[in-house]
């Protein structure tokens, strides 16, 4: 082969501190790619490591030309590791996966086969996980469910890294702050079509797992905005315009009840009643305002949330 | 330098080595003076290097001066401004059109000595990505002192990031870093925070400050109000830029609990206990606290909107060096 052709597969592998992982890794994909027919690519994107997972990851090139490797000035995280890769890759089909090992390189050639099935997403579902139960599965169950309740997408396992996407699909969504756990969400705002696959998941061998409990907070935040994304999808006016009418409504309300009063044989106006109007008033003139502005912002925008994606038939 | 020296100043023929970028505003030092002085010191460690003087509309006398300035210097570049727009901004401007690959950026009054340069530009060679003049030991006594020193450790402590003098404008850096870290306002002080926060190597050089310089007008009763807004300004933008919903969210829905708890204690004791509430200041509170923590939470889902369209924009990460698989030679995968 004298000219090379453009990868037609190209995996993506965020690593942090996996100097132990990353030749092994490399050999299951490596073991993976030379049984599968077209083009592969690796592209380890490394984030930060002070481990010496940079060199090992050079030498790695230097042994395999399809090994790509990116290194992050600092660790910046996992979401901006994934979508960094993502947005370096040449591939037609892109499968993310963990650096761990935890995940297994023998699963993809199913899920690549399950897209061309005609889904623009296949995510990996780890029906056996090999975690700790209290610290690492049941806050994944309770997310899980909250976020297929929030965003309309019902998987069992979205925090499973091991996912194939169409390329166009999942370069058009927009990937940041630590919104790789509701990826999937994201991209079926987009009209993708989903599906879902059991896949292995192995323990940890090396290492130790690098996420924590107290990042609770900040992760049902991030749910919050994935959900208003969905739900406003483009027309946030509605949401927030339904809001202020039935703020609003409830202050009409008080309002007659004020005027019964006011006109009444009583001439005794509760004092709670004011305090309801203003609030009421007060509230729904903001949040009109609010969806006002949420406009202004789409109506500018350079990605909309619900950007519509014309995709080509493979 | 020879080359350089018969050299039109405008983007011909080949670029200079570094750039000196020296904002003007309405004071500055002898500017001859300073052109000199580079010309001296900093042809022996940069080679050729251009000066660009950034007129921030300073009015006609400085403008004739500036003028003759350029005719005296052929390496002096000027950009005059139709409109006053402020220090950042005016260094951002000119790092736009610098050609150099280091930037060299001063304060047109002189608070460190140019000689003191090479020091710096010695240390950005060792590898660092940006380096700053700390000012050491400082001049200022009594109050402006404090509040410089405060400001400072303000800063530390917000950003955990160990930096001594924020104030100084003297820094040397790589152009990327200038190219990568938006500046405007007044935000050209916090330049090595956002640096050291996007992951560029940096390292501060202790200076002597210039004898009789004290800092000018910087600290009158409403610079501190303004540098407090800075310092405002700085907590969200380090923090929470791409995540709003973080910060107001939790304000947001505390207030919003503190209200509804209230809110239902006075409903209990209206509905139940059959009391008065209406003349309670305690109702006025909780209706105060639901509407703050509602409008406050929105606002925060405004940002989040915000940030998501713009999100492909705004880079989350800076590549440090990549190893590409298909078009790797030798020459490119060496560091």
């Amino acid at each position: 082969m004298t000219t090379r052709e453009l990868p037609g597969i190209s995996v993506v592998v965020p690593v942090y501190q996996e100097v132990d992982s990353v030749s092994k890794l490399h050999q299951a994909l490596a073991e993976v790619a030379d049984r599968m027919p077209g083009v592969w690519e690796f592209i380890f994107v490394d984030d930060g490591s002070r481990d010496g997972t940079w060199e090992a990851l050079m030498a790695l090139h230097q042994r395999d030309l399809r090994v790509r490797a990116i290194r992050f000035k600092r660790n910046f995280g996992q979401t901006a590791a994934m979508s960094c890769g993502i947005e370096q890759a040449r591939g037609k089909v892109i499968v993310t996966m963990d650096g761990d090992l935890q995940n297994d390189p023998a699963d993809i050639p199913q899920m690549v086969a399950k897209l061309d099935e005609g889904y623009d997403v296949v995510c990996g579902w780890r029906y056996q996980r090999q975690d700790k139960l209290l610290s690492r599965k049941i806050p994944s169950m309770v997310a899980n469910r909250l976020i297929g309740w929030l965003t309309g997408v019902t998987l069992h396992d979205y925090g499973c890294s091991l996912k194939a996407y169409r390329a166009d699909v999942i370069k058009r969504t927009p990937l940041y702050a630590e919104f790789h756990r509701f990826i999937t969400a994201l991209v079926a705002l987009n009209g993708a079509l989903v599906a879902e696959m059991k896949v292995n998941h192995r323990a940890r061998k090396f290492g130790r797992t690098k996420y924590n409990l107290w990042r609770t907070w900040r992760v049902s935040f991030d749910m919050l905005t994935v959900a208003m994304l969905v739900k406003c999808a483009s027309k946030p006016l509605r949401l927030f315009g339904g809001f202020a009418l039935v703020v609003a409504a409830v202050a009409a309300a008080c309002l007659v009840r004020v005027w019964e009063f006011y006109v009444g044989p009583y001439h005794h106006i509760p004092q709670v009643l004011p305090g309801v109007i203003v609030l009421g008033v007060w509230l729904s003139g903001h949040l009109l305002v609010i969806g006002l502005l949420a406009e202004l912002c789409l109506a500018t925008a350079h990605t909309r949330p619900d950007q519509l994606v014309a995709l080509e038939v493979p | 330098m020879e080359q350089q020296m018969s050299m039109r100043p405008w983007p011909t023929g080949t670029a200079p080595h570094a750039s000196v970028i020296i904002p003007l505003g309405p004071r500055y030092e002898d500017l001859a003076e300073i052109c000199r002085e580079l010309g001296r010191v900093l042809t022996p460690v940069v080679g050729s290097y251009e000066v660009i003087i950034v007129d921030d509309a300073t009015g006609p006398q400085t403008r004739q001066k500036v003028r003759a300035l350029s005719g005296q210097f052929p390496e002096v570049r000027v950009i005059r401004l139709n409109r006053y727009v402020g220090e950042a901004t005016a260094l951002a401007i000119g790092a736009q059109s610098a050609r150099g690959d280091i930037l060299i950026t001063l304060d047109p009054y002189l608070h460190v000595a140019v000689s003191e340069l090479p020091k710096l530009v010695g240390r950005l060679r060792d590898g660092m990505d940006l380096v700053f003049a700390w000012r050491f030991p400082r001049e200022e006594r009594g109050l402006s002192r404090l509040a410089s020193d405060g400001f400072n450790a303000i800063a530390r402590w917000l950003t955990k990031i160990p930096v001594h003098d924020l104030n100084c404008r003297v820094r040397v850096m790589r152009r990327e870093v200038m190219r990568d870290i938006p500046l405007y306002g007044d935000l050209h002080r916090f330049l090595p925070i956002f640096a050291a926060r996007r992951g560029y190597r940096w390292c501060e050089v202790q200076v002597p400050p210039q004898p009789g310089k004290r800092e000018v007008g910087a600290f009158d009763a409403r610079s501190y109000v303004s540098r407090l807004l800075d310092l405002l300004t700085l907590a969200f933008l380090a923090r929470f830029v791409k995540r709003p919903l973080h910060l107001f969210g939790l304000v947001g829905l505390v207030s919003l609990a503190i209200g509804l708890i209230i809110g239902a204690g006075l409903t209990y004791q209206k509905v139940v206990l059959d009391l008065a509430i209406g003349h309670r200041p305690m109702l006025l509170l909780a209706v105060l606290l639901i509407v703050v923590g509602i409008q406050v939470a929105s606002i925060g889902l405004l940002g989040e909107l915000m940030i998501f369209t713009h999100a492909r924009e705004l880079k989350d990460y800076v590549i440090e060096e990549s190893l590409d698989g298909n078009r790797s030679t030798p020459e490119e995968t060496h560091e």
